[in-house]
């Protein structure tokens, strides 16, 4: 559905280093796809290349099928939130939602209009003026005329931001009923790793224009980075002891102790080989976990690690 | 959908914030006002002298003040959807460039061009209270506000807007002060030449018309360089 080979951007002169640097992405059809990337990363300017407002410099993009840049008819099959919700201040909320449905031309979109103002809650606003409405108020109608027209494909730059918790559930409850009902293709930009967690099926990491992960949240939480081994023992000392032990045997794995429990990284700390050493040496374990990273654990190494590197 | 329905669509969305928003049709209904006054109390209250500079009057006012109140609106529908963003939005939808920019000079141009229609009404009026009796615009004059004024209008109101989607911010800035002081350049002008109180000829009139023709006709041309690329990068 959406295709990006070898996609880059820079803005300037061709001395100036690229906002987009060789991006290659594919989109299914049913996919909710997650952009992650810190502030500056070049989110917003994908999904700018994406939607045909900016060209790429090098490289090529496709969304179902056409150049988009080029592509006037794939737009009617295409909704978009970007970071302004893109309504006018002046107009109620039903006039924003009913000027958007006839540019996409719905016939007599009353009934449509009225039943997406109960789906974002806003039924009772409806004649009053955008510019008194809130954040909250405003993205949901944005949410509302982004889909005026049922688009097969979303674009969202950061729904949820300067949105309370309360509103930002709702947001993303709205669009995971979007996304599950409806099997609308969603691709969302964001920096807030526990939306994404809940309603992406992949994710791809974007940082200094360069894409440095891209898979499913399982796969990229299992890593390849080796993930840490926690053991608990019966008692500290114990704990004392093995940890003694690993670090005059296991030269890779580093050690950490808390209590009881030992926490093992790195080479070392393949989890049958420690098992058996342990227990060969007479200590008892009570409990070996090799815990799931979490997102912000994946998201981090990412970033931390490019900015050491870089 | 045809480009022609969403000009239509386009058009009728900014008439109708024109037309509701009482700032702006104030701002516009003021300032036609305002310079109907000035210049139906220009008119001298004597029958000769009288009737050809209210004929002069009507020529060069009413077409000035289409332009200014155009210069308003257009402000406030290309510039302000630019400055908040919203623009973006729009250019998302699957309406072309040209269909957008010109449904928006099609609905700054009507309400404009009908505030121009009034101010002449209006110093028709005030002209005639002063005179000995009631004079009635020569042809010329009718034929040229009716016809020359819409297209000259448009053509303006169409190139300001071009002007508006192309340029960033600061420039912006600068093109409207210089805009501005040409418009009241022209109204200073104008003062002069109806003193003059020669008729308004048919080639006048027909001068007007071409260059107002050869205006839309560049302006038209100039929208082969609108992008949206162009439009994006240059939002704030
Ligand atoms: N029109 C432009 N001209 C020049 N540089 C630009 C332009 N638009 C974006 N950039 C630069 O491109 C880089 C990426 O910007 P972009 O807005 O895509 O980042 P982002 O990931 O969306 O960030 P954020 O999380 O803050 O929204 C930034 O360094 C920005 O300054
Ligand atoms: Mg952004």
């Amino acid at each position: 559905m959406i295709e990006a080979v070898d996609l880059t951007k820079s803005f300037g002169g061709s001395g100036s280093p690229p906002v987009l640097d060789g991006i290659t992405l594919n989109i299914e059809a049913g996919e909710v796809f997650g952009y992650l990337g810190p502030n500056g990363a070049g989110k917003t300017t994908t999904i700018r290349v994406l939607l045909g407002l900016l060209r790429p410099t090098r490289g090529t993009v496709r969304v179902f099928g056409e150049i988009p840049a080029e592509s006037d008819a794939i737009r009617s099959r295409i909704g978009v939130l970007m970071e302004n919700s893109g309504l006018d201040e002046r107009m109620s909320a039903y006039q924003n939602l009913e000027y958007h449905a006839r540019l996409y031309g719905l016939r007599d979109p009353r009934a449509k209009i009225e039943r997406l103002l109960g789906f974002v809650g806003l039924d009772d606003k409806r004649n009053e003026k955008v510019g008194t409405f809130s954040t909250g108020m405003r993205r949901k109608l944005g949410l509302a005329r982004a889909i005026v027209h049922d688009p097969e494909l979303l674009f969202l730059d950061e729904p949820s931001a300067g949105l309370d918790p309360e509103a930002q559930l709702m947001v993303r409850e709205l669009l995971q009923e979007l996304a599950e009902a409806r099997k609308i293709t969603v691709f969302i930009n964001s920096h807030h790793l526990d939306e994404v967690q809940r309603l992406c099926s992949r994710i791809a990491v974007l940082h200094r224009g360069r894409i440095r992960a891209n898979d499913t949240i399982a796969a990229l939480r299992q890593g390849a980075a080796a993930p840490r081994l926690e053991v608990r023992l019966s008692d500290e000392r114990d704990a004392a002891r093995a940890a003694e032990l690993l670090s005059a045997e296991a030269q890779t794995a580093t050690i950490a102790r808390t209590g009881a429990t030992l926490t093992l990284s790195g080479n070392g700390s393949a989890a049958p080989e420690v098992i058996a050493r342990l227990v060969h040496a007479g200590l008892r374990i009570e409990e070996v976990l090799r815990p799931a990273k979490s997102l912000e654990d994946v998201y981090f190494e990412i970033v931390r690690d490019e900015a050491v590197s870089a | 959908m045809s480009a022609f329905e969403h000009v239509r669509i386009i058009a009728a969305k900014e008439i109708r914030e024109i037309v509701t928003n009482k700032g702006l049709a104030f701002s516009g209904i003021f300032f036609a006002t305002w310079f109907s006054i000035m210049a139906g109390l220009g008119v001298a209250d004597e029958r000769i002298t009288g009737e050809a500079q209210l004929n002069n009057s009507l020529f060069y006012m009413g077409a000035l003040i289409g332009l200014f109140v155009g210069y308003i609106y257009s402000g406030q529908t290309y510039l302000r959807e630019k400055q908040s963003g919203i623009v973006e939005t729009l250019l998302c939808a699957p309406v072309s460039l040209r269909s957008l920019w010109i449904g928006k000079a099609v609905g700054v141009a009507v309400p404009s061009t009908i505030l121009a229609l009034l101010a002449a009404a209006g110093i028709t009026l005030i002209a005639g209270q002063r005179l000995p009796q009631f004079i009635i615009p020569s042809i010329t004059v009718i034929v040229h506000m009716t016809i020359v004024v819409p297209i000259f209008v448009i053509a303006a109101v169409a190139l300001m807007g071009f002007a508006q989607l192309m340029l960033g911010m600061r420039e912006n800035m600068i093109v409207n002060m210089l805009t501005i002081m040409l418009l009241f350049g022209a109204l200073a002008m104008t003062r002069l030449i109806v003193e003059e109180a020669e008729f308004v000829t048919w080639t006048a009139v027909g001068a007007l018309a071409g260059a107002s023709l050869a205006l839309l006709a560049i302006t038209w041309a100039l929208g082969g360089l609108l992008s949206r690329e162009r439009i994006v990068r240059t939002i704030s």
